[in-house]
């Protein structure tokens, strides 16, 4: 039923849009993420204020399941040596810590002690701290961030039944982003884009016009300038006295072929630096975050999707550059929408926009 | 268990009050009445804190009157007062984010700034694979003051303040539940259509369309023209120009509105392929209604529907 009574119903609380104005002007990284510090983990903190908390379970399940397996063996000789050499230095330690056990016998139990009470008091007190510090701390990421950001790997052996996926996935990334490309660079003259939507499986235009006649011209020259896909005008809507929106919509089927990615190429991404990763690419291309978000987890047999949206503002070119390099680096994930419309939701330029993007992340179990 | 009510209806420049019985199976109408506002509700007056006074006196007078009760009053208002949109959401999208979706949407057409609204999320209906709809509804918060004010000064207890098309809607939906598909509710109010778009699961569309472009009012536009461009407007609803597409598939045509003339029926009847019929309380209704008003008929509800209707 859609009746309300507006005398006892609660409005909604919206987002405060002065909010979105001021980061316009702000590095997304250089003026969030703190200073590091030595024998600090900051890389929680830098995170906190744009990215969601995870749900524990899924975090903690996905800590078992890292793409990085490889980074537990040493990489080069020299890090070999070097790891031989800190294990000599710890047996000699052990052997002289054992030949005194028995003179020192009475300061190691007290020492243990006063060890074991220190111990018990630091966790009365971790449980003792608020719920929600608790659960935030199961999501911070255990690496230090710049690693984080710089790590290219190659994928594990059971991510090898996601590569039809990945290749999937590419397909159909590439395919939205070349008729991204194409519809605002190859825009008719005859109206201005105002929102533009893209799906795997459809292309809907939003466009600003003075009058139906406008709306008409443009939709003959959308035909003219596109003639494979089938637009339609779906809807129309006043704005005000003098302007009025109309959307365009066409289906589209993505090819069904593509060239398989090289593996070794692919950058791995796990729910633990997928928000690092996301937010690096943004900085390599000035793209501000306004927020990356975790939404629906769906398990399969081998493999599990997880669904994130993003909020981003930038210059065109900026945003489309972003939205290449992800496609490219990035087959794991398949991009289920994305939209482009500008700060003012007038029209469309080169100048600030923003977009939407709803992806699902697919990972091996 | 009877639930006596009494409802205010507030038009452009007039106001209908029904003093109503209400139980399982009736609807007892014991007083209706319709009178002309001094002044008319617009943006101008909505600013006026005298118009308020003005409107209150005329509440008073109306109460005096008819000895219509203060207690619980219930009031409706102009749907065209208020923003009403469909938003489609993807599923993947959980409720807590829903909120800047509906301010993006909402931001491309409301022309005032977003915080002189107040937003509401009325139904959810999973509209197809992966594709939420939630029905939004943004009221300036003056026109909420607006009306809260008005009862105050006549010394009115408000029990609930509502757009009329909901209430409009919802007692179709009680009165007719067996009703198929679209069912198109057209009110003929001073200046154009109330148009809302409704199906027995739920609320589809709510519109308002003036007379002409110059915003006559009904009496000043020819009656001819009117009657004999019913069936453009038909389309205009269901296919808007320039559209490829049909936006509605309407099965059946309902009027109400204290300016329409049951004499029309016939006219554009003729006109329209689909069944048209004015909004009474008929024999296939699922309450049966009874009258106390000697100036009532069973025939002539349908000019006094919004009052009634705000009795569920």
């Amino acid at each position: 039923m859609a009746k309300i009574n507006l005398k006892t119903a609660n409005p909604l609380t919206l987002i405060d849009t002065s909010k979105t104005e001021k980061l316009e002007e702000e590095p997304f990284v250089s003026k969030k993420l703190p200073e590091r510090k030595e024998n600090i983990d900051l890389s929680f903190t830098s995170t906190e204020s744009f990215f969601d908390k995870a749900e524990p379970q899924t975090e903690a399940k996905d800590s078992n399941e890292s793409f990085l397996i490889e980074e537990e063996q040493p990489e080069t000789e020299e890090e070999e040596t070097l790891q031989r050499g800190t294990y000599a230095v710890q047996e000699d330690e052990f052997n002289i810590f054992k030949s005194t056990l028995s003179v020192k016998k009475p300061f190691f139990i007290f020492g243990s002690i006063v060890l074991l009470l220190l111990l018990i008091i630091f966790i009365v007190y971790q449980l003792t701290k608020s719920g929600e510090e608790v659960a935030t701390t199961k999501e911070l990421p255990k690496q230090p961030l710049s690693t984080q950001l710089s790590e290219t790997q190659t994928i594990k052996s059971k991510e090898v039944v996601l590569l039809p996926i990945y290749q999937q996935n590419l397909n159909s990334n590439r395919f939205l982003k070349n008729n991204l490309q194409n519809f605002i660079n190859q825009k008719p003259g005859s109206a201005d884009f105002s929102l533009i939507v893209m799906t795997p499986t459809d292309i809907n235009l939003t466009i600003l016009a003075d009058s139906r006649d406008q709306i008409a011209r443009f939709h003959m020259d959308l035909k003219k300038a596109f003639p494979s896909f089938g637009f339609r005008i779906i809807a129309v809507q006043p704005k005000s006295n003098k302007k009025i929106y109309a959307d365009l919509s066409a289906r589209v089927n993505p090819p069904k072929t593509v060239a398989p990615k090289p593996v070794s190429e692919i950058k791995a991404l796990t729910t633990k630096n997928i928000a690092n990763e996301f937010q690096s690419v943004a900085k390599k291309y000035g793209v501000q975050i306004q927020y990356f978000k975790k939404g629906n987890i769906t398990n399969r047999i081998t493999y599990s999707e997880t669904v994130y949206y993003a909020y981003l503002n930038g210059r065109k070119e900026n945003l489309l550059n972003f939205i290449g390099n992800l496609v490219e680096s990035f087959p794991m994930i398949k991009i289920n929408k994305f939209s482009i419309y500008p700060y003012n939701l007038e029209i469309i330029t080169d100048n600030n926009l923003s977009t939407r993007l709803i992806f699902t992340y697919y990972s091996a179990k | 268990m009877n639930k006596q009510i009494n409802s205010v209806s507030f038009h452009e420049d007039f106001v209908q009050w029904a003093d109503v019985i209400l139980d399982e199976s009736n609807i007892v109408i014991r007083r209706a009445v319709s009178d002309s506002l001094p002044l008319i509700i617009d943006h101008k007056s909505l600013n006026q804190t005298e118009s308020i006074n003005q409107i209150s006196k005329k509440l008073v007078t109306l109460i005096e009157q008819n000895s219509f009760s203060k207690e619980k009053v219930r009031f409706t208002f102009p749907s065209k007062f208020s923003l009403i949109k469909k938003i489609a959401l993807d599923s993947t999208i959980s409720s807590e984010n829903y909120n800047e979706f509906i301010f993006f949407e909402l931001e491309k057409i409301w022309e005032e700034p977003s915080e002189n609204y107040q937003i509401y999320q009325l139904e959810k209906v999973e509209a197809s694979e992966g594709l939420t709809e939630i029905l939004i509804l943004a009221v300036r918060k003056k026109v909420i003051q607006y009306f809260q004010d008005i009862a105050e000064f006549s010394g009115l207890e408000l029990d609930v303040l509502t757009p009329s098309c909901f209430t409009v809607d919802e007692l179709y939906r009680q009165l007719y539940p067996d009703a198929k598909g679209q069912t198109l509710i057209i009110g003929w109010q001073r200046r154009g259509y109330d148009i809302i778009i409704s199906t027995p699961e739920q609320f589809i569309h709510y519109d308002f369309k003036p007379y002409n472009t110059d915003l006559n009012t009904i009496e000043q536009i020819d009656e001819e023209y009117l009657l004999s461009s019913f069936d453009l407007l038909l389309d205009e609803i269901q296919s808007p120009p320039v559209l490829d597409r049909s936006l509605f598939n309407i099965k059946t045509i309902v009027f109400y509105g204290y300016h329409f003339k049951a004499e029309w029926l016939d006219i554009i009847q003729a006109q329209v392929q689909l069944p048209i019929k004015l909004f009474n309380v008929d024999t296939n209704s699922a309450f049966q209604l009874k009258i106390q008003d000697a100036l009532l008929s069973a025939e002539n509800i349908f000019q006094f529907v919004e009052p009634i209707s705000n009795i569920f």
